[in-house]
């Protein structure tokens, strides 16, 4: 399995529709697992609780990381991952509604790897899936040793 | 022998006596009993009939003791005496002994009474105060010439040795009384002076007791009226922080929240569009772009009034700037976005302010911004930036404005433009949102500022504004 996965950390279906929408309309085939609020996402990442026993052992390519989510906030889940050993290189894409400063600047100094504001005009929104995409999945570079 | 003979009796005015002489004290009594004695005593000793003392008090000369021998023909009591004052004068000057060993048998002396009684022989002896004046003489009255024997002279001298001895005494007890009389006024004027400003003190001490209570008073209400003031800034002041917080959280959710359901509306709208086209005709795809349009059209609202209140929280970084050169900047930029515009521009050079230069170009975006908005339809587009000459007539300070000579404005409609949202034009012949000059308002009023604007339909408008004292 050489497949590059990417964790989309999202609450809003509407939106979870929409990325995929928009990653079907770029031709981006990569799988997209869907986590719906913070606690998923740490779950899926350090493979706890229900995703104890998932089977496989590599992590996504990227992680598309709301801010404003239920149970535990995307600034959170952010420091959770580079405070974890495994996951601490893992490249971490801010894409969220927001573009307030205190959530750039709090982003980046926990160590996000980008920040993409989601436009409302859905081309636009494409536009920057489709450039998320060709640059996670195909430009970049991971770090080595990130299988687990 | 009875005094009462005497023709002139009291006294005698001697009129040639011209001997100044200073007021002395009188003589106590038991001095003159004491002189009294003593003359008594020498006329026994010596057996002669009469002496006197004559006191000097020009213009008057008058016996002052007499001899209480029974020959003795003046009476101290009567104080007689007929002395025309002519040997006393000569005694006086002579300041010596003065025999007379005959007095002058002249006619008019005739009638004396002591030479009537056969007594021309006498001596006169000058007695003197202290002070060298005169006070009298001793005067003694004889039948015999025997005036020149020592012990006349010896008992003259020593009598007068014990009158003067008296008198230094005299005239020091009353020089000292005197002077205690004088140290006592003194010491009263003294005591009155004091007393007064005793008085005055206590009056002073008094007023200054009020005065310091009263301002003790007052001190204290302002001090009570300052904690009040402090209390009540504080509760402003976490009232306000509160509101700010609230507003952050409040922009923090319409900048997450409102514009999910935007993106869904947006989307879904574009979905239909893209994967239903063939199933809708064109009235109802133009319904669908409407939607996607309204959604973006409010998206642009978010944002803008997002940026607005970030204007108003964001932290002033004041300097002091060459605003005229910001001013091109932005007329640069405009001129780039519609090159196809001719629009002169009028800046005047090396302008200063003092402001938050990213603020202050935000500012002149929206003006000059404006201003190229409103002279599109112009031929021969002016837009002007400078400063009146004259400062503002309240503040005293530089009055900036930014003039065009576009469509202008209704002046009854001057106070409405800054409200955030309302417009004063059409949207589809002068895009934008409404938001631009609510926008300049808070920027001007976070630099404590004015702004104001003039204008006329068709004539253009100018706006003016003042940047406040926040160096």
């Amino acid at each position: 399995m050489n497949e590059k996965v990417i964790l989309l950390v999202e609450d809003d279906p509407n939106d979870v529709d929409l990325t995929l929408r928009a990653l079907k309309k770029n031709n981006i085939k990569n799988r997209m697992d869907v986590a719906q609020d913070g606690v998923e996402a740490l779950d899926y990442l350090f493979r706890r609780n229900k995703f104890k026993y998932l089977e496989e052992r590599k992590l996504p390519e990227v992680v598309l990381l709301d801010l404003k989510l239920p149970k535990i906030d995307g600034l959170e889940v952010l420091r959770q991952i580079r405070k974890n050993e495994q996951t601490k290189l893992l490249p971490v894409v801010i894409l969220t509604s927001s573009k307030e400063e205190q959530d750039l600047i709090n982003s980046y100094k926990l160590g996000a790897n980008s920040y993409i504001r989601k436009p409302v005009d859905f081309n636009q929104f494409s536009d920057a899936v489709r450039n998320l995409g060709l640059y996670w999945l195909v430009l970049n570079e991971t770090p080595p040793g990130m299988v687990d | 022998m009875k005094v009462s003979k005497v023709k002139s009796p009291g006294r005698c005015l001697v009129s040639n006596l011209n001997i100044k002489t200073s007021m002395k004290p009188e003589i106590p009594e038991e001095i003159v009993l004491k002189w009294q004695g003593i003359l008594d005593l020498m006329c026994r000793i010596l057996g002669v009939y009469a002496r006197f003392v004559k006191k000097v008090e020009p213009p008057r000369i008058e016996v002052f003791i007499a001899s209480a021998t029974e020959s003795n023909p003046l009476d101290k009591e009567v104080r007689a005496d007929s002395d025309t004052g002519l040997y006393n004068v000569q005694m006086i000057k002579q300041r010596g002994l003065l025999p007379v060993p005959d007095e002058l048998k002249d006619l008019d002396w005739e009638h004396k009474t002591e030479i009537e009684m056969g007594m021309n022989n006498y001596v006169r002896f000058p007695l003197e105060w202290p002070d060298g004046e005169i006070f009298g003489t001793i005067y003694v009255l004889e039948v015999k010439d025997n005036q020149n024997t020592s012990d006349y002279k010896d008992l003259l001298s020593g009598f007068k040795e014990i009158v003067e001895r008296d008198l230094r005494f005299i005239l020091d007890s009353a020089e000292r009384e005197e002077l205690v009389a004088e140290l006592q006024h003194q010491i009263k004027q003294f005591k009155q002076i004091i007393g007064e400003q005793a008085t005055e003190l206590e009056r002073l001490n008094k007023e200054h007791l009020k005065e310091i209570t009263e301002r003790k008073k007052s001190e204290q209400a302002l001090r009570y009226a300052q904690d009040e003031l402090e209390q009540r800034v504080k509760e402003r002041t976490a009232c306000l922080e509160a509101a700010n917080r609230e507003l952050e959280a409040f922009s923090y959710s319409i900048s997450h929240d409102l514009r999910a359901p935007l993106r869904a509306i947006n989307g879904f709208s574009q979905a239909l569009l893209e994967d239903y086209s063939n199933k809708m005709d064109s009235e109802g795809k133009d319904y669908l772009r409407r939607i996607c349009a309204g959604a973006n059209r409010m998206d642009l609202l978010i944002n803008e009034i997002l940026k607005l209140s970030r204007l108003s929280r964001a932290e002033l970084n004041i300097k002091n700037l060459d605003i005229s050169a910001l001013a091109r900047i932005v007329s640069i930029e405009l001129q780039k976005k519609e090159r196809k515009r001719k629009v002169e521009f009028k800046i005047i050079s090396g302008l200063r302010a003092v402001g938050d230069s990213k603020l202050l170009r935000v500012v002149l975006e929206n003006l000059l911004g404006n201003a190229w908005k409103f002279t599109a339809k112009k031929k021969h587009a002016v837009i002007e930036f400078a400063s009146k000459e004259e400062p503002d007539k309240d503040s005293g300070q530089t009055v900036y404005y930014v003039r065009d000579n576009g469509i202008g404005f209704d002046m009854t409609q001057a106070g409405k433009m800054f409200i955030a949202f309302h417009r004063l034009h059409n949207e589809k012949e002068f895009p934008g949102t409404g938001i631009g000059l609510a926008t300049v308002q808070r920027i001007i009023n976070r630099h404590e500022g004015r702004i104001w604007a003039e204008g006329k339909v068709n004539e253009g408008a100018v706006f003016y504004f003042t940047l406040g004292k926040i160096c």
